[in-house]
């Protein structure tokens, strides 16, 4: 097999191909109107942390990954990690707003939007990123895409793989968003409500780990239906996939945790400086 | 349970039904899922081959290779014990065995193979491009393990049947773990149905 082969997508996904250069060039433009002005370490961090982002999305979703995430149960889990947690949080940490400020002057904003699509929109958005909702479906849509019914069908319709997929990145960046997004910079604004919802989520990621990589039986028949990209016993399929979801995917979460009190620290250390 | 799980499951479900049909199956239903058959490939008696020269056929579509130690052999018998019971209506429905494996499986050994289980079998092979295209269409896909001394290799495959009606359309998905009777009795459904 050619380099060209691992490079090229297995299934070309024209809309994944216009985000990642849409977003990716707006970001782009926005960096070059900031770069004068702000030339800290913290600036480059983001944006390093922003292209990672970017580039780790694309290339679990549009390179020969892709191929073997439809094929081995361990690589699946491992495109999850990085749609759900790795992709999103680096795009958000990466300071993904500021694609707003790339975006030329000339376009209509938001308010322009017909009112029968803007209200509802802010109204799902709203509901989506209630601190009570939003972990929920960050953790429900792991378990669902997981049951093996849902997970069969999914891993067999072109169509629902699709959307298994989108549903997961659309999702974790939301979440990421609500948890570590700009909006928050401050105690009163609910640093005690984020800390409860990273506690929350990483449980039940932990509990469904160790289900995966302790169960004794082959829980996911479809690799064996379609095949797997190599030979490999199902069951150690299961288990590489089981410790994917136990222990990156919290550990994620935990890193989460970790940001969210050390902004808080931060704030704290701002607002001492300022009284005295 | 919440709003927003209730209405992905309520979506989930929506799309799910978008593709199944009304009568029910004990088998998985794949209709709509996969797409309808299509092919070129080369025919045990070394004839050039498309979905065509089988309309009119129930179309068994398996994925093997004849040095296959234990999932082919065991799913051919099975399909073999079926046909036997179907009786008259056997006549109208063909096991299509492609190899994934081009490389040992030669068109004669492919013959000999599918001796082995009745007419109703045929056996087909293609260029590996070809496999790997068509391997995709059905969103399956096969690899080989590393070679031994003796120059044998394992390979992984899909361990499915898919049953294809007379006019091409997906319907059936048979496994190894599918019971025999479930299997008997849809293609029975299929075929009544195709009268």
């Amino acid at each position: 097999m050619s380099a060209l082969t691992y490079l090229l997508p297995w299934e070309f996904s024209p809309v994944l191909l216009l985000s990642v250069l849409i977003i990716g060039g707006l970001y782009t433009r926005a960096v070059f109107l900031k770069v004068n002005k702000e030339r800290t370490a913290k600036f480059y961090w983001q944006v390093l942390s922003f292209y990672l982002g970017l580039l780790s999305i694309y290339i679990v979703s549009h390179t020969y990954v892709d191929y073997l995430s439809q094929y081995m149960f361990w690589v699946h889990r491992f495109q999850h990690l990085v749609l759900h947690h790795l992709g999103p949080l680096l795009l958000v940490l990466g300071g993904i707003q500021w694609v707003r400020q790339g975006v030329p002057s000339r376009f209509p904003g938001w308010h322009c939007v017909p009112v029968f699509i803007r209200l509802p929109s802010e109204l799902c958005y709203r509901f989506i990123q209630h601190p009570v909702i939003a972990p929920v479906v960050f953790v429900g849509l792991i378990y669902m895409w997981l049951i093996p019914e849902i997970h069969f069908a999914a891993m067999l319709s072109k169509k629902l793989y699709w959307l298994m997929n989108w549903s997961m990145l659309i999702d974790g960046f939301l979440f990421w968003w609500l948890v570590l997004g700009p909006e928050w910079q401050g105690e009163q604004k609910g640093f005690k409500t984020r800390l409860l919802m990273m506690v929350v989520v990483v449980v039940p990621q932990q509990l469904l780990g160790a289900y995966l990589t302790l169960s004794r039986n082959v829980l996911y028949d479809v690799y064996d239906v379609c095949g797997r990209a190599w030979p490999i016993s199902p069951l150690s399929d299961q288990i590489y996939g089981g410790v994917i979801t136990w222990i990156p995917a919290s550990m994620m979460s935990v890193l989460g945790l970790v940001l969210v009190l050390r902004r808080r620290l931060i704030y704290l250390k701002r607002a001492e400086h300022e009284l005295s | 349970m919440n709003y927003p799980k209730l209405i992905l499951i309520g979506v989930f479900l929506f799309l799910i039904s978008a593709c199944s049909n009304d009568e029910p199956t004990r088998l998985t239903n794949i209709k709509g899922l996969i797409p309808d058959l299509a092919f070129e490939l080369t025919d045990e008696n070394n004839a050039a081959v498309t979905e065509k020269n089988y309309s009119g056929y129930t179309t068994a579509v398996f994925f093997g290779f004849t040095s296959c130690p234990e999932v082919c052999p065991t799913t051919m018998h099975q399909w073999a014990a079926i046909l036997k019971k179907l009786g008259d209506s056997a006549a109208l429905v063909k096991v299509l065995f492609i190899s994934v494996d081009p490389e040992r499986d030669t068109t004669d050994k492919l013959k000999k193979y599918t001796a082995l289980f009745g007419p109703a079998f045929i056996g087909l092979r293609g260029e590996d491009a070809v496999i790997k295209a068509m391997t995709k269409r059905y969103r399956v896909t096969f690899g080989y393990g590393d070679k031994d001394t003796q120059g044998d290799y394992e390979v992984s495959h899909s361990s499915a049947v898919f049953v294809f009606d007379q006019y091409g359309k997906a319907r059936l998905l048979s496994t190894q773990s599918s019971a025999p009777d479930d299997l008997l009795h849809d293609l029975k459904n299929l075929l009544a149905s195709s009268r």
